[in-house]
């Protein structure tokens, strides 16, 4: 009984806090790790990010959705660094850069992985006579393949794999409610992989589609969280034009961010996700990922 | 030719009227012109977007207050001036065109005020 008064209480005392939550920046898939991670509120000009996180757990699922032990690391850290630029009132850019370490027992590999550059233009602006209506972003990305990919990879265990294998344009829409004490919203994203010439021919992954979900509050004037789900499907893959059976991919990951919003000086995200952790999965990898990122504007 | 030019000059004229009516363009050298021939004890800076600035978008702070738009959309400052501020005070709504108010200013926050009164 007394457990339930005191849960009962904070829910209270949360939601009473939330009804401070304010400021209509940010969008849905700011920390959900599933599109550009740097984000610029309509008063910033630039922002610097870095972002440390590290996978474990790992859980490779095949083509029938049945767990296996991963043949790969068991331990992947990965470093981006980004940095975003405000190019006219609507429009910003930013460009990530990624680097990783990968441990399999008392091995482990330090590289380079994949670049992105990304740009975000604000369709529709929140506006606070008419909070109903939500923030409209679009988004275009391009990740250029730089990282060595399980394509090319040549040491055991895929210690040396850092990288997709493949280039992406992504381009998608981002809505997010932001001015009211619950904030939501969600984003679509389509992936258009080029071919790569592999050892074994010129490979195609399929066209992927990613639907992200987003619902938090704000706790604290300044600090935001939230919690959401991605959805992920990829389809199958082509080598040298013939399609590739059971190839098709499916995700299904959850992720809980928490993160400040200071206007001035640094700010701070941290967020855990578990990879393929509900529904089905296909030809995935069930993983760990703590990430905890510091921002600053400049 | 006066069934085009007309129109025209009508279109022009209601443009005109309706720009006057709404948050007024300036940049910081405007505005200081306007301090200067209308001084005011202190400037509200605030956005559209920024709901934490409707604390400070009181209809009450019209008669002492320029209520400065910044890092945001004319129109979009405009609707939220008149929802808060009310439309009789939008002579008191000021819109900086070009950056150049908050720099002066050095606003990087929103809300923000600043005292025009001498210490």
């Amino acid at each position: 009984m007394r457990a339930a008064v005191s849960k009962a209480s904070m829910l209270l005392v949360s939601v009473a806090l939330s009804l401070l939550g304010q400021r209509a920046w940010a969008c849905s898939s700011c920390g959900s790790g599933g599109a550009d991670p740097v984000i610029l509120n309509p008063a910033e000009t630039a922002k610097f990010y870095l972002g440390l996180s590290q996978q474990s757990g790992f859980q490779d699922i095949d083509s029938k959705g049945n767990r296996q032990k991963s043949y790969g690391p068991i331990l992947k850290q990965s470093m981006d660094l980004a940095y975003a630029q405000r190019l006219f009132p609507r429009i910003f850019a930013s460009a990530v850069l990624n680097s990783g370490r990968n441990v399999y027992g008392s091995e482990s590999l330090m590289q380079n992985g994949d670049v992105t550059l990304n740009s975000r233009t604000t369709l529709l602006q929140q506006n606070m006579a008419e909070p109903w209506l939500p923030q409209l972003q679009m988004i275009l990305s391009h990740r250029f393949a730089l990282g060595r990919s399980v394509y090319k990879q040549k040491q055991e265990h895929f210690l040396d794999v850092f990288g997709a294998g493949y280039d992406e344009t992504y381009v998608g829409a981002d809505l997010w409610y932001g001015m009211s004490f619950i904030v939501a919203g969600g984003s679509l994203l389509f992936g258009f992989p080029e071919a790569e010439d592999t050892d074994s021919g010129s490979l195609k992954v399929g066209l992927l589609q990613r639907l992200i979900g987003t619902i938090g509050f704000m706790p604290l004037t300044e600090a935001k969280l939230i919690g959401g789900f991605i959805h992920e499907q990829r389809g199958g893959s082509e080598l040298d034009g013939k399609k590739q059976t059971n190839s098709d991919k499916l995700n299904h990951d959850l992720f809980l961010t928490a993160e400040t919003l200071f206007q001035e000086g640094s700010n701070y995200r941290f967020t855990l996700s578990k990879k393929a952790a509900f529904g089905s999965n296909k030809n995935a990898v069930k993983a760990d990922l703590v990430t905890i990122a510091w921002m600053v504007s400049l | 030719m006066k069934m085009i030019v007309l129109p025209l000059a009508l279109v022009w004229c209601l443009l005109q009227a309706s720009s006057s009516l709404g948050c007024v363009a300036m940049d910081n050298h405007q505005l200081q012109q306007k301090l200067l021939d209308k001084p005011s004890e202190q400037l509200v800076f605030f956005a559209s977007w920024c709901s934490s600035c409707k604390e400070h978008m009181r209809e009450d702070w019209a008669s002492k207050s320029y209520f400065l738009a910044v890092f945001d959309d004319q129109a979009a400052a405009e609707k939220a001036f008149r929802a808060f501020v009310g439309e009789k005070n939008i002579e008191r709504c000021i819109w900086d065109k070009d950056g150049s108010i908050a720099a002066f200013y050095k606003v990087k926050s929103l809300p923000a005020l600043r005292s025009l009164l001498s210490k």
